[in-house]
């Protein structure tokens, strides 16, 4: 008997069958796993609260109490939320950090079994803005979400943001938060985020670097800056004394010394605009100082097109002696390689007339205004908890438990919670923290519309030694008038 | 007589159910490709145009309309002057080094009887490293400070170069490695090559004509179509080159490599103004388009 072959023509249709079935099953896509990640060790960004301890809340004998857990009945119904979460990378469960997290979301689960987080790691830094926006676009974005201070306001244009007066009116610390901090949380008389935890910028120092070349104590003004940095740079070791950022995020360092030249980067004005103030005296000076330290004094970095993660790397490798960094940056630098005795914190230096400033940052916790609103009243309970004093100290009992790297706390709340009672953090690290909160300074009006356009006049004086700081001022100012809506010239620029 | 003309009537219905069936089994092969062109090509570039005639909104889409507001916008943005010229000064760069590079090495190529093989997939195996790892490592090789080509300057006595920190440098510095050629354009340009008659040559041989004679009457006039593609080809990228610029200096050192492309992405994630995007983005494919369709006429043109 001849065997039955499959002709050509029955071959052609059952293969277009068979691709136009494979497109259909593809176009179902696969059921998403999102990657449970337990919470996050969010890098600690505290300072110990000694020099403003006005009464101290009797927390201990409540933290004592916090550990015991008596088991509960199931609660009748569990929401679970959806949170991103930065710090806590799959590939870093084990560590100390992620024990302290473990821990941290187990006494909440404790005390609120009635709600549960999924975890998502997602990246950080530039790149979270696009993730968040495009999650949005796609209507899956988090219930809750740590935003930093310049995104509040795109945020809340774009609807983002949930308006959280009811939930901040009836919470218990409301009044007991530094009254800075609400800034960028408070839009338009309404509240739509609640301040998580901040950091202050300082100036972190090599010291061992510093003692190979017989200095025992970081600047203290520019001059200081300057010659110390002098010594410290070494071309033929190719180190340098001052690690300068003029990425994407250049507009983060260059404000802290507009400040300290006594200026102002943008001023709100009676008629509620913004005046780009940046080129008057002291913007200017400071710009100059920045081509200076590469042109004049030759102490930074030829690569000005490094980003941070590039700074960090100079820093711990000893490619540079000094840069400026948050108070909180210890941990990273600790578990990076090293050691305590290696890292130095301080203020920032004062500038030509002896002002001092720095920056502070940090985050809001915000909820997602297209939440339903279990998830919205879910969202608030872990961002309550996550604010809590008492959690604080858990967190701080569970790093000395675990060895986590401490950090010092920049007081979020004004009169109560003192970090020293519960950690053990190096007293310069401390001195550093109560130095920098006491000459803190939230960022510039409409930074998260006009800091893309710094990056160019930053990079053309530290690439070009005949640039004229004014001039690539105005020009960067002019452009910003031209797009950002509410901005105008001044007096200097016109 | 009667059984020739009942054959004929038995075959021709045969032709005409043969014909309609090919045809029907054409269309379900393409009907995929067809799908998936509509709903990931098509509609977001239908999606695009329509947003950009809004100041669109990501959560409560479509926010308000303001028509050609976006467009007008675009066109006075001084920043997208320079932006555009960014782009074609890296165009001219391509051509200047990079164009030429995988044509000479095709016809080099051609030419080695021995090896041939081994040659080829060197010259191929570079094709297959993501864009992203060969922009990674040329950051790193230019790398002022620490970068290979400054230690190698600095051991031949010659000054270090800003290179990317460079803005009068960037642009060259981005398209420099294009000079090492390899990659498809050879294999491309290598079956187009051994596509040229042969008698061709053997007539040019009896006349006594160089190798440059024959290379500039006979090798070149019969792979021009596939030299029209690749400059179309480079010509789009140029335009819609981002990958390189992203890794690398970021649109920097002060916009003298920001792209256009980069200014959309920022636009659209940094400003989250989306309509404003998709305005300049549309004009982006607009332009192409026209640039595609003269060059493609005037290929045409030479071939008759």
């Amino acid at each position: 008997m001849e065997k039955r072959k499959l002709s050509r023509r029955d071959f052609l249709v059952a293969a277009a069958a068979a691709a136009g079935g494979a497109v259909l099953a593809a176009c179902q896509g696969a059921t998403p796993t999102p990657l449970i990640v337990k919470e996050t060790v969010e890098v600690p960004k505290e300072v110990i609260q000694t020099s403003v301890v006005k009464e101290t809340v009797p927390v201990k004998e409540t933290v004592e109490s916090v550990s015991v857990v008596t088991a509960t009945p199931p609660p009748a119904k569990v929401t679970q939320i959806l949170m991103w979460d930065d710090t806590y990378a799959p590939t870093d469960a084990g560590t100390p950090g992620a024990k302290v997290a473990d821990a941290m979301y187990a006494d909440f689960l404790a005390k609120h079994p009635e709600v549960t987080i999924d975890f998502q790691p997602i990246t950080s830094g530039t790149e979270i803005r696009k993730a968040f926006i495009a999650a949005h676009a796609a209507g899956n974005a988090p219930d809750l979400f740590y935003t930093y201070p310049p995104s509040m306001n795109p945020y809340w244009d774009q609807s983002f943001l949930l308006q959280m007066d009811d939930y901040v009116n009836s919470w218990q610390y409301k009044d007991k938060v530094v009254d800075a901090l609400w800034y960028d949380a408070l839009i338009d008389g309404h509240y739509f985020g609640i301040p998580c935890d901040f950091y202050g910028m300082c100036l972190v120092w090599r010291k061992d670097l510093f003692a190979a070349d017989g200095l025992t104590a970081a600047p203290k003004n520019w001059d200081e800056l300057a010659t110390f940095g002098q010594k410290l740079t070494h071309l033929d070791k190719k180190q340098y004394g001052f690690g300068l950022l003029g990425m994407a995020w250049a507009s983060w360092y260059y404000e802290n010394f507009v400040w300290q030249a006594g200026g102002e980067v943008t001023k709100r004005l009676p008629d509620k605009t913004v005046e780009l103030s940046f080129t008057d005296d002291a913007g200017v000076q400071a710009l100059q100082f920045y081509q200076d330290l590469k042109y004049k004094y030759k102490i930074t970095q030829e690569n000005v097109l490094q980003d941070y993660d590039a700074n960090v790397k100079d820093f711990e490798a000893g490619r540079t002696t000094m840069w400026m960094s948050a108070n909180t940056s210890a941990p990273g630098f600790i578990n990076d390689g090293m050691t305590l005795e290696q890292l130095g914190y301080t203020t920032l230096p004062a500038g030509p007339t002896g002002v001092k400033a720095a920056q502070i940052g940090g985050g809001y916790w915000t909820i997602n205004a297209a939440a339903t609103k279990d998830r919205q009243d879910a969202a608030w309970t872990y961002a309550v908890w996550r604010t809590d004093p008492n959690t604080w100290i858990l967190r701080w009992q569970k790093e000395n438990e675990f060895g986590q790297p401490p950090s010092p706390w920049l007081p979020v709340y004004k009169g109560i919670l003192n970090q020293a009672e519960w950690q053990d953090v190096p007293q310069e690290w401390v001195d550093a923290s109560n130095g920098t909160a006491k000459i803190a300074r939230t960022e510039y009006i409409f930074k998260d519309k006009l800091e893309p356009y710094f990056a160019a006049p930053v990079q053309t004086v530290l690439t070009d030694p005949t640039a004229d700081c004014k001039t690539v001022l105005v020009e960067a100012a002019k452009k910003m008038a031209a797009e950002g809506e509410g901005t105008v010239l001044a007096a200097s620029a016109k | 007589m009667a059984a020739a003309q009942s054959e004929t009537t038995v075959i021709q219905p045969r032709r005409r159910r043969l014909g309609s069936q090919r045809i029907w089994i054409a269309f379900l092969f393409t009907l995929p490709a067809f799908i998936a062109f509509i709903l990931f090509k098509y509609y977001p570039m239908t999606q695009a145009f329509y947003m950009s005639l809004f100041n669109y909104k990501v959560a409560n889409p479509p926010g308000v309309f303001v028509g050609l507001s976006n467009y007008i916008h675009a066109f006075k943005d001084p920043l997208n002057a320079q932006v555009w010229s960014n782009n074609i000064i890296l165009f001219l760069w391509n051509l200047a080094l990079g164009f030429w590079v995988p044509l000479v090495q095709a016809i080099l190529l051609d030419e080695i009887r021995r090896l041939k093989t081994f040659y080829r997939v060197a010259y191929l195996l570079p094709s297959i490293i993501p864009t992203v790892a060969t922009a990674v490592i040329w950051k790193w090789i230019y790398n002022p400070d620490w970068g290979l080509l400054n230690n190698i300057f600095e051991r031949i006595g010659l000054p270090p170069q800003g290179w990317l920190n460079d803005p009068s440098q960037v642009k060259f510095s981005l398209m420099f490695p294009l000079l090492l050629g390899g990659g498809l354009s050879i294999f491309i340009y290598l079956s187009a090559l051994q596509g040229v008659p042969l008698h061709l040559y053997e007539s040019a041989d009896l006349d006594g004509a160089s190798i440059w004679a024959k290379l500039r009457h006979i090798t070149i006039p019969s792979i021009m179509p596939i030299i029209g593609l690749q400059f179309i080809l480079a010509l789009t990228s140029a335009f819609q080159i981002f990958d390189q610029i992203y890794i690398m200096t970021l649109g920097g050192p002060a916009d003298a490599s920001r792209v256009i492309v980069l200014n959309i992405y920022y636009y659209a994630f940094e400003r989250i103004q989306m309509g404003y995007a998709s305005a300049v983005s549309v004009l982006l494919f607009l332009v192409t388009f026209v640039l595609v369709a003269i060059q493609l006429r005037l290929t045409r043109g030479e071939a008759q």
